[in-house]
C-alpha cells in the first residue's frame, strides 16, 4: 500500500511534536513534572489497553491487573528480595510476560461480553487478594523508593519516563502497523473466515493479550517508580474502566486515540479532583458526551481503519440486520 | 445447631436481597441486550430516598413505596431521554452510558444529601425477635424473606400468566420476531428498564435498616450483583435466583468457617463458575464468536 | 475533515488548559522553585514573602473518606482564628494550606509534589495510615517536617523513621496495651479479634496478644475475621462472633464498616452476650450516624476528646460554636494539637528560623505544649506526641443528643500506655532496624 511510508512519517511527526510539548511545559512550567509523568505512563497504559481493545477486539475490562502485577513485582523484587535495579526491571518484565499469558489461557476460554466478565472478575479477586496477602502489604500497599539513582527528582525523571514510553510506542507502532494488523483486523471483522484460511485465531488473540499486559506492566513499573512504591489501588476496578474511558474518549480505532484520552482523563482526575469534589460527576459527563456525540472517540475512526471500523460497530450488533447509525 | 439456621437465615435474606437486584438486572439485560452499570447508583438512591422519607414522615413503608415509585420514574426518564436514541448502537455503548449515568448520580447524591452516613434503625412494628430452637433471630430479617419471595412469586405470575408477561418473553426470546408482529417493542423495552429499576430501588430501601449506606462511597451492591448473574447466567432471571441464593448461603457459611477471607468468596464463585460453565450455571450456550 | 480539526484544536486547547491551570494554583512567594525539587540542593524551605507561617494539611476532602474531614476542619479553623486573632506567633500569621489526597497514596504522592511549590514550614496529616509511608518518605527527602495524624504500623514506623517524622495520632501498641489491660480489668474469658485490612489492625492485633502474655492473663482466642473494607452485610460475621463463644470484641473497624457493625450487632442482639472494645467508636463522628440503635453500655472505647467529660466540655463548646453545627470527635483533636505543638515549638524561634526544618525538628523535640490534659510533648525516641487515652463506656449523652463516653465508668491511660524507650529499641532491633 502506497500509503504507508506518508503513515509513518506523519505519526513520527506527531511523537516528536508531543516529546517535544512535554519537554516544553517541563522546563518552562515548573512543578508539573509530576503530573507529566503520570499523564505519560496513562498514555502507555491507555494505549496498551487500546491493543486488546479497539485493535483486538475484546473487552478489556480488566487491565489493571497488569497494571498491579508490574507494579507489585517491581516493588517487591527491589525491596524484599533485593535484587539490584536493572535485574529487576527486566525479570518483571519476564514475570509480566508470562503472567499476561496465564491470564490470556484463562480469559480466552470464553468469549465477548463473558469474557469482558471474567477480566473484571479476576480483577476483583486480584483486588480482594491485594487487600488480604501480607506479602502484598495488606490493604496499604508497599511504600518504596525505586526512582532510578540518575532521575531522583521529579523533571529528570520525567525525561527517563519519556524515553522509556517514547520507545514502548515505537514497539507498540510496529506491532500494530505490521503485516500483523492485518490479522488482528481480520479477527476484529470476521474470526470464522479467518480460521477458514487456516490461522489460528485463538493463538493470535493470546498473543494481543500478552503484548497488552506486557505493555501494560510496564506502565505499571513506571508508576510504581512515581508514586515510590505499589499501592492496592492500582488494583482497582477504578483503573482498568478508566483505562477504557481513555479508549472510547480519544478514539478506539487509531493509535494516538487512547493517549489523547488518556491525557484528558488523567488531567481531570488530578486538577479538577482539586477543585471540586465532584470529579465523578465530570467523567460521566465526558462518557455521556463521546457517547452521543464522538462515538469513535475525539480523532474519529481514523484513515484505513474507517472501512474495517463499520464492520466492526455492525458485527457488534445482535440481529446485524441495522445499519451503521451515522 | 440453631447457629447453622441462623445463619441459614441470614445467608437467606441476604441472598434474597441480592437477587431483587440481580433480577432486575437480569430483565434489562434479556431485554435491552444492555448490561446496566449504573444499577448500584439507583439501588443508593432507593436507600436515599426511603431514608429521607422516612425521616419526613416516620412511615417506613411510606417510604419504601416512594423509593420504589421515583426510583421508576427516574428510570423511565434515563430510559427514553437517554438510552433510546443510542438504541441502535452497539451494546457495549449503552454499556458505558449507563456507567456514565451511574457516575452523575453517584455525585448528584453527594450533592443532593451531603457527604454523610446514612443509617436508620427498623421500623418499630417490625423490630422484635422471634425464639427459633433457642436463639432470639431478628424478624425484619424473616420479613425481608417473606417480601422478596413474595415479589418471587409476583414475578413468576406475571411472567407466565399475563399478557405482558408474555410480550416480554417473547422479547427475549426473539425480539424482531415481536416487532413484526406490530407491537412497539421499544415502549416494552422502556417498562423493562423501569421494572428492573424499581426493583432494585426496592432492595436499596428494604436495606436501609440493616447497612444504610454512605453517599461518597461507591455501591458495593453491583459487583455482587454482577456476580450473581454471571454464576446463574447473564439474562436468566432463574439462574439469578439460584445464583442469589448460593452466594448468600456461600458467604453466610463462608464466614462461619473461613472467616479469615471470607470476602473473597463472591469473586471466587465467580471465576470458578465462568472456568467451568462459561455461560452461567442456568445459561444457554450461545455462538458469539 | 471536522472532527480532525476538532481534535487538534481540543488537544492544544487542553495543553493550554494544563498551562493556566498548574500556573494559577501555584501561589508562588518569589522562591526559585527549581531548587526544590532537588534534593541535593537546598534543605530548607523558604520564609514566605508575606510574613506568615504557611502549613500544609493532608486530608481526605474528598472521596469515600471525605466525611471525616468535616469533623477535623473546625478544630483546625478554631485554633487557626485564636492564633491569628492574638496577632499570630511572634507577630507572624499562620496559614493553613489544605490539599486533598482523598485517603488514596498515589493521589498522595502528586499532592505532595504540589505541596513543595508552596514552600511550608511544616505539614500537617495524613489522616489514613495507608498514607503514611508515603508523606513520611517524602518528608525525610524534602527534609521538611511532617506531623502525622494517622497511626503508623510499627514496622513501617521504624522503616520510615526519621528526624522530619512527628507522630500526633495514637500508636498501634498504646491501643493494645490498653486493650490487653482492659481485657484483665474486665476478666473476660475468651476474645474474637475484628479487624480490616492495612498494616495497623494487624498491628494491633500482634501486640495485644503479646502484651496478654506479659500481663499473664489466661483468655482464649475465640477467631478473627478480617474485613475487606467493602462488604455492608456484616450479619454474617456477627453469627459466627456469636457461635464462637467469644464475651469479648476487640476492633480496630472504624468508620462506615463500623457503624454497619454497630446497627447490625444491636438488631441481632449481638451485644446481649459481647461487649466491644475499639477505638473511636463512642466519638461523635460515629454514634451520630448509629443514632438510636447504639448499643450503649456495651461498647468501651478509646478515645481522647471525649467532650461529654468535664476537662473537655469547654473546649469542645467552643469548637462546635466555630462550626456548623459539626459536634467534635476525637480525631479531630489530633489535627489540632498537630498544630497546637508546632505553634508552641515556633513561638520559640525567630521568623527565619521557624523555616530551617533542622531548628523547627529540635524546637518540636524540646518544647511542651499546654493542653486541656496537661502538657503534651513528642517522646525524643520515636517522635510520639504522649498524651492520655480514655477508654469509656458509653452512655447516651443528653446534652449532645447522642451516645458518648460515660463520665462514671472510664480508665486513663497516661504515658504506661506509651512503649517505653527500651522497648521501642527492643522491638526496633527485633525486626532487624
Amino acid at each position: 500500500m502506497t500509503s504507508k511510508p506518508f503513515r509513518y512519517r506523519k505519526d513520527l511527526i506527531i511523537g516528536i511534536v508531543i516529546i517535544a510539548v512535554f519537554l516544553l511545559l517541563s522546563f518552562f512550567i515548573p512543578g508539573t513534572s509530576f503530573l507529566l509523568a503520570r499523564i505519560l505512563i496513562m498514555m502507555l497504559f491507555a494505549t496498551g489497553v487500546n491493543i486488546m481493545f479497539g485493535y483486538g477486539g475484546m473487552i478489556a475490562f480488566g487491565n489493571a491487573i497488569f497494571l498491579g502485577f508490574g507494579s507489585y513485582s517491581f516493588i517487591l523484587l527491589l525491596s524484599k528480595a533485593g535484587i539490584p535495579y536493572a535485574a529487576a526491571i527486566l525479570l518483571t518484565l519476564v514475570m509480566t510476560m508470562i503472567f499476561s499469558f496465564l491470564i490470556a489461557l484463562l480469559v480466552l476460554r470464553v468469549q465477548a461480553l463473558t469474557l469482558g466478565m471474567l477480566f473484571m472478575g479476576l480483577n476483583l479477586l486480584v483486588y480482594n487478594l491485594g487487600n488480604y496477602v501480607p506479602l502484598l502489604g495488606r490493604g496499604v500497599g508497599i511504600s518504596y523508593a525505586s526512582r532510578p539513582s540518575f532521575a531522583l527528582d521529579d523533571r529528570s525523571f520525567l525525561i527517563f519516563t519519556l524515553v522509556i514510553v517514547a520507545v514502548c510506542f515505537v514497539l507498540m507502532y510496529k506491532i500494530l502497523h505490521s503485516p500483523f494488523n492485518q490479522i488482528i483486523k481480520g479477527i476484529r471483522e470476521n474470526e470464522m473466515r479467518l480460521t477458514f484460511v487456516g490461522i489460528n485465531t485463538k493463538q493470535v488473540k493470546r498473543l494481543m493479550i500478552v503484548v497488552s499486559g506486557t505493555f501494560c506492566g510496564i506502565s505499571g513499573v513506571l508508576y510504581s517508580m512515581l508514586n515510590s512504591g505499589a499501592y492496592v489501588t492500582y488494583l482497582d476496578t477504578d483503573i482498568s474502566i478508566q483505562g477504557l474511558a481513555m479508549c472510547l474518549l480519544g478514539g478506539m480505532f487509531t493509535f494516538w486515540g487512547p493517549s489523547i484520552g488518556a491525557a484528558v482523563i488523567t488531567f481531570i482526575n488530578v486538577y479538577i479532583g482539586g477543585m471540586t469534589i465532584y470529579h465523578r460527576f465530570i467523567l460521566g459527563i465526558i462518557l455521556i458526551l463521546v457517547i452521543y456525540f464522538f462515538p469513535g472517540g475525539v480523532l474519529g475512526y481514523g484513515n484505513e481503519d474507517e472501512v474495517s471500523a463499520r464492520k466492526f460497530i455492525k458485527k457488534l450488533i445482535p440481529s446485524g440486520k441495522e445499519k451503521k447509525d451515522e | 445447631m440453631s447457629i447453622y439456621l441462623y445463619q441459614f437465615l441470614t445467608g437467606l435474606s441476604s441472598g434474597l436481597l441480592y437477587f431483587l437486584t440481580a433480577a432486575g438486572m437480569a430483565i434489562i439485560v434479556s431485554g435491552l441486550n444492555v448490561i446496566n452499570f449504573g444499577q448500584g447508583a439507583f439501588c443508593m438512591f432507593g436507600t436515599l430516598l426511603c431514608y429521607s422519607v422516612y425521616e419526613a414522615t416516620g412511615s417506613f413503608f411510606l417510604g419504601v413505596a416512594a423509593a420504589v415509585v421515583v426510583a421508576g420514574v427516574l428510570g423511565g426518564y434515563v430510559t427514553e431521554a437517554m438510552l433510546r436514541p443510542i438504541y441502535k448502537r452497539p451494546p457495549l455503548f449503552q454499556l458505558l452510558l449507563t456507567m456514565g449515568v451511574g457516575y452523575l448520580l453517584q455525585d448528584f447524591f453527594l450533592f443532593a444529601w451531603g457527604n454523610r452516613m446514612i443509617s436508620a434503625s427498623v421500623p418499630e412494628i417490625l423490630n422484635f425477635r422471634v425464639n427459633l430452637l433457642g436463639l432470639p433471630f431478628p424478624f425484619y430479617y424473616i420479613f425481608l424473606i417473606i417480601i422478596s419471595l413474595i415479589i418471587c412469586a409476583v414475578m413468576l405470575f406475571v411472567f407466565k400468566k399475563t399478557k405482558i408477561g408474555m410480550i416480554f418473553r417473547a422479547i427475549i426470546t426473539n425480539r424482531d420476531m415481536v416487532d413484526c408482529m406490530g407491537i412497539n417493542v421499544k415502549k416494552m423495552n422502556s417498562l423493562m428498564f423501569i421494572v428492573g429499576i424499581s426493583l432494585t430501588a426496592l432492595a436499596g430501601a428494604l436495606n436501609l435498616p440493616i447497612t444504610g449506606t454512605q453517599t461518597a462511597a461507591e455501591s458495593p451492591v453491583l459487583f455482587t450483583a454482577m456476580a450473581v448473574l454471571i454464576i446463574g447466567g447473564i439474562g436468566e432471571i432463574k439462574g439469578a435466583f439460584i445464583g442469589a441464593l448460593i452466594v448468600g448461603m456461600c458467604t453466610s457459611f463462608g464466614a462461619m468457617f473461613f472467616s479469615q477471607y471470607y470476602s473473597l468468596i463472591p469473586s471466587l464463585l465467580m471465576v470458578l463458575v465462568l472456568l467451568i460453565k462459561p455461560e452461567g450455571l442456568c445459561g444457554k450456550k450461545t455462538n458469539a464468536g | 475533515m471536522k472532527k480532525k480539526l476538532l481534535a487538534l484544536i481540543l488537544t492544544m486547547a487542553m495543553c493550554l488548559g494544563l498551562a493556566a491551570c498548574s500556573s494559577s494554583t501555584q501561589e508562588n512567594t518569589g522562591s526559585d522553585d527549581s531548587g526544590s525539587t532537588l534534593t541535593e540542593e537546598l534543605s530548607e524551605t523558604e520564609p514566605s514573602e508575606d510574613g506568615t507561617y504557611r502549613i500544609a494539611v493532608l486530608m481526605p476532602l474528598s472521596g469515600d473518606l471525605s466525611f471525616f474531614s468535616g469533623y477535623f476542619i473546625p478544630s483546625l479553623e478554631y485554633l487557626a482564628d485564636n492564633i491569628n486573632s492574638e496577632g499570630g506567633i511572634n507577630g507572624h500569621e499562620v496559614d493553613l494550606i489544605y490539599k486533598d489526597d482523598q485517603g488514596d497514596p498515589t493521589i498522595e504522592a502528586s499532592v505532595l509534589a504540589e505541596v513543595l511549590e508552596e514552600d511550608v514550614c511544616a505539614v500537617i496529616g495524613p489522616f489514613m495510615d495507608t498514607c503514611g509511608p508515603v508523606v513520611a518518605q517524602w518528608a525525610e527527602q524534602n527534609k521538611i517536617p511532617v506531623f502525622m495524624c494517622c497511626a503508623l504500623a510499627t514496622d513501617v514506623g521504624f522503616e520510615n523513621q526519621s528526624d522530619y517524622v512527628f507522630t500526633a495520632g495514637s500508636s498501634a501498641w498504646s491501643w493494645a496495651k490498653v486493650y490487653a489491660n482492659a481485657v484483665k480489668e474486665h476478666g473476660y474469658e475468651s476474645v474474637f479479634f475484628l479487624t480490616n485490612s492495612g498494616g495497623v489492625p494487624e498491628n494491633v492485633k500482634e501486640f495485644f496478644w503479646q502484651e496478654i502474655d506479659n500481663l499473664g492473663v489466661e483468655v482464649e482466642n475465640a477467631g478473627e475475621v478480617q474485613l475487606s473494607g467493602t462488604e455492608t452485610d456484616l450479619t454474617s460475621v456477627i453469627t459466627s462472633i456469636m457461635s464462637s463463644g467469644a464475651d469479648c470484641i476487640v476492633t480496630s473497624l472504624t468508620a462506615s464498616p463500623a457503624v454497619n457493625f454497630l446497627q447490625q450487632g444491636n438488631q441481632m442482639g449481638l451485644f446481649d452476650e459481647v461487649e466491644l472494645l475499639g477505638a473511636y467508636l463512642n466519638d461523635a463522628d460515629h454514634t451520630e450516624s448509629v443514632g438510636s440503635s447504639y448499643p450503649v453500655g456495651k461498647v468501651y472505647s478509646i478515645t481522647w476528646f471525649p467532650i461529654s467529660f468535664d476537662f473537655a466540655s469547654d473546649l469542645a463548646h467552643d469548637i462546635y460554636d466555630r462550626s456548623d453545627g459539626v459536634v467534635p470527635c476525637s480525631a479531630g483533636l489530633t489535627f489540632y494539637y498537630a498544630l497546637d505543638t508546632i505553634r508552641a515549638a515556633l513561638a520559640t524561634l525567630d521568623y527565619e528560623a521557624g523555616y530551617d526544618s533542622a531548628q523547627l525538628v529540635e524546637a518540636v523535640e524540646t518544647t511542651t505544649c499546654e493542653s486541656v490534659f496537661g502538657d503534651i510533648y513528642y517522646t525524643e525516641y520515636n517522635h510520639q506526641l504522649v498524651f492520655p487515652l480514655y477508654l469509656a463506656n458509653t452512655a447516651m449523652n443528653d446534652e449532645w443528643g447522642m451516645a458518648l463516653p460515660d463520665e462514671s465508668d472510664y480508665v486513663e491511660y497516661g504515658i504506661e500506655c506509651y512503649p517505653t524507650e527500651e522497648e521501642w529499641v527492643a522491638e526496633g532491633e527485633r525486626l532487624g532496624y
